[in-house]
């Protein structure tokens, strides 16, 4: 009975100190089991054995915000050089003399990839009649004779005409037969030279029979928008050039044909 | 619960762990901006395109820019310009508060860690003076109810990649605003180099030489109105395009603009490892370190076709003060660095209630 008695009182004991120690538990071993459970998923993080699934992002719909965008403005990078006014002077000569400035707003080249020789054919009889109808016509100067070099890089379409006496014309149909130094452009891409037009010709050919001026002549090269007819003031000055002309050679006439009035009245 | 938030120039990425498995959302940096006509909204509804207003237009944000900008004849613009929020643009700075918020999901609990980069780099203090925008990113994710930690992309790069060396090794990351290098040693950083050259640099160079038309200057300076650089910043994505879809190095394609590409690439090179073995000589724990170091690169910039063997010619060029082995390219793992962040995020984690408890 004593025996039992005691068993009892030290099992009541037990589970008092049972319920005590589960009651007041420390939370130490927690913190342990946390760290066990992160420790498992940061091995398997570095591990990279976690599947990886893509999400899809909900932008927001419709929602309202304050404020205005940016415009987008076009910013050019500025010009190296401005390329001088193209002016008929009082003695009709027209160009740029000294320098053949690139131009401002001339495509830029990519880069070529291959230094292939390539072929550059112009249509210089095309470009002449072009010409003709663009600039005034050639004069004679006092100075000598010079050719101003274009920048490299530019197709030289400037050196295919010739302003001035017929004697410039085989210079520029040497430098045509050139190909053009370093031109950037494709592989693929060729310029077709076909020879002058007959008609071209044959104008040359009545301006080499006349007779040479005595003074010695210079050429000016004209600027590239000159080339392509793209200068309406030359236009406009040689229109008026030729009515002022046309004015002149009325008002010597008209004299004469009063005079004759007159004659014929008298008579 | 923790997270990681992958802030960058190009793109912004988030990774979790949801019970077994790692849940990411990825996003571009950029943004659209197309008329606001109701014509416009009508066929963004039937497209299924989610989009926001402004006062003068409707935005497009994310993906939904980058795939759609070109249909709507609009320019897609980046959010950030070398890794900055662009100054006095309020717009931006909604957009780029509105990315974060739909990348990274609300937290589950309080004073969750999210493990972040920054843009361009991050100061290994993470002192505040060293970025304006830290604050702005902080204040971002606190908002979402997260607790930030700052890490650099580099560090996170060891820390997914070098296991295998005890994260111990070099990491390099050739970002789009910029590149950095790491030594660590058990993932504790020793040294750290970085340089401003990244893609943004080099798709800048390369407008240069292409003589594009938009670029006013190398750096955008202070003064230069938002309207100017939201225009070189969308001429420039062009070009990032160009670049990104090149598939063969110039040896192979003999093109000019590959080798333009690869030259840039190298001087870019150049100046980190540079700046790298200048720091690796005034450190003494360096030479300390057991040798050849493993050294891994991530980023975005090493897609580029022929950037192993570029890489490799600049360190036999420039010649570490330390024995390093080949550098190992991770071209196949977007989520590297994401991953890195995690781990970095997890290891704080798991340090903190023992702590509290010690």
């Amino acid at each position: 009975m004593i025996s039992i008695l005691t068993v009892g009182f030290l099992g009541a004991v037990a589970a008092c100190f049972l319920i005590y120690s589960i009651a007041h538990e420390n939370p130490a071993p927690r913190v342990a089991q946390i760290d066990t459970s992160g420790r498992y998923w940061l091995d398997r993080l570095i591990e990279n054995d976690i599947p990886i699934e893509e999400e899809a992002v909900n932008y927001p719909h419709r929602t309202q915000l304050f404020g205005k965008p940016a415009p987008i403005q076009r910013v050019d990078a500025a010009h190296r050089s401005v390329s001088r006014p193209h002016f008929s002077t009082p003695g009709g000569k027209s160009g740029v003399l000294k320098e053949n400035p690139a131009m401002p707003d001339a495509p830029s080249p990519e880069i070529s990839d291959s230094g292939q020789k390539r072929i550059v054919r112009i249509h210089k009889g095309g470009l002449a009649r072009q010409q003709a109808a663009a600039v005034p016509a050639p004069h004679s100067v006092g100075t000598k004779p010079q050719r101003t070099q274009p920048e490299p890089g530019i197709f030289d379409f400037a050196a295919t005409v010739v302003f001035g006496d017929t004697g410039q014309s085989s210079n520029a149909a040497s430098a045509v037969e050139e190909p053009a130094p370093k031109t950037p452009a494709k592989p693929t891409r060729q310029f077709r030279l076909d020879a002058g037009h007959k008609a071209t010709e044959a104008i040359a050919h009545a301006e080499a029979v006349r007779p040479a001026p005595t003074r010695k002549t210079v050429s000016v090269q004209p600027s590239r928008v000159v080339v392509q007819g793209a200068n309406l003031l030359d236009r406009i000055l040689s229109s008026v050039d030729h009515e002022q002309n046309a004015a002149r050679s009325k008002a010597i006439s008209r004299p004469h044909d009063d005079r004759q009035s007159d004659e014929r009245g008298n008579s | 619960m923790t997270a990681a938030l992958e802030l960058g120039s190009s793109s912004i990425r988030s990774l979790r762990r949801e019970d077994d498995v790692l849940k990411s959302r990825t996003s571009r940096c950029v943004y659209a901006v197309l008329p606001d006509s109701p014509a416009h909204q009508r066929l963004l509804e039937q497209c299924g395109r989610q989009f926001t207003t402004c006062e003068d237009g409707i935005l497009l944000l994310g993906d939904g820019a980058y795939e759609n900008a070109e249909l709507f004849k609009s320019p897609c613009l980046p959010l950030m310009v070398g890794g900055r929020i662009p100054k006095g643009n309020p717009l931006v700075r909604q957009l780029i508060s509105s990315l974060v918020e739909v990348i990274l999901p609300i937290a589950g609990s309080r004073n969750e860690i999210c493990a972040l980069t920054l843009p361009g780099g991050a100061a290994l203090d993470s002192s505040s003076e060293a970025r304006a925008d830290l604050e702005f990113y902080v204040r971002l994710v606190k908002l979402q109810g997260y607790e930030p930690k700052l890490v650099p992309a580099s560090q996170a790069l060891i820390l997914a990649e070098l296991v295998d060396s005890a994260f111990t090794g070099i990491g390099i990351v050739f970002g789009a605003s910029g590149c950095e290098a790491i030594l660590a040693h058990r993932g504790n950083p020793i040294c750290h180099a970085a340089s401003d050259h990244g893609g943004e640099w080099i798709d800048r160079q390369l407008a240069k030489k292409l003589n594009a038309p938009s670029v006013v200057s190398d750096d955008f300076p202070a003064d230069t109105p938002a309207a100017d650089q939201s225009f070189v910043r969308e001429s420039l994505l062009s070009i990032t395009r160009r670049r990104e879809k090149l598939t063969s190095a110039a040896t192979i394609s003999g093109d000019a603009f590959t080798k333009h590409v690869e030259a840039l690439i190298q001087e870019t090179i150049f100046e980190l490892c540079d700046a790298l073995s200048g720091e690796l000589i005034r450190s003494r724990r360096a030479k300390e370190l057991p040798s050849p170091l493993p050294i891994v690169c991530g980023g975005g910039l090493i897609q580029t076709p022929g950037f192993g063997s570029i890489l490799a010619s600049v360190l036999q060029e420039v010649k570490l003060p330390i024995e390093t082995l080949r550098p190992r390219l991770i071209t196949r793992a977007d989520h590297s660095i994401a991953r890195g962040l995690l781990i970095s995020a997890e290891l704080e984690a798991t340090s903190r209630p023992a702590g509290r408890a010690a």
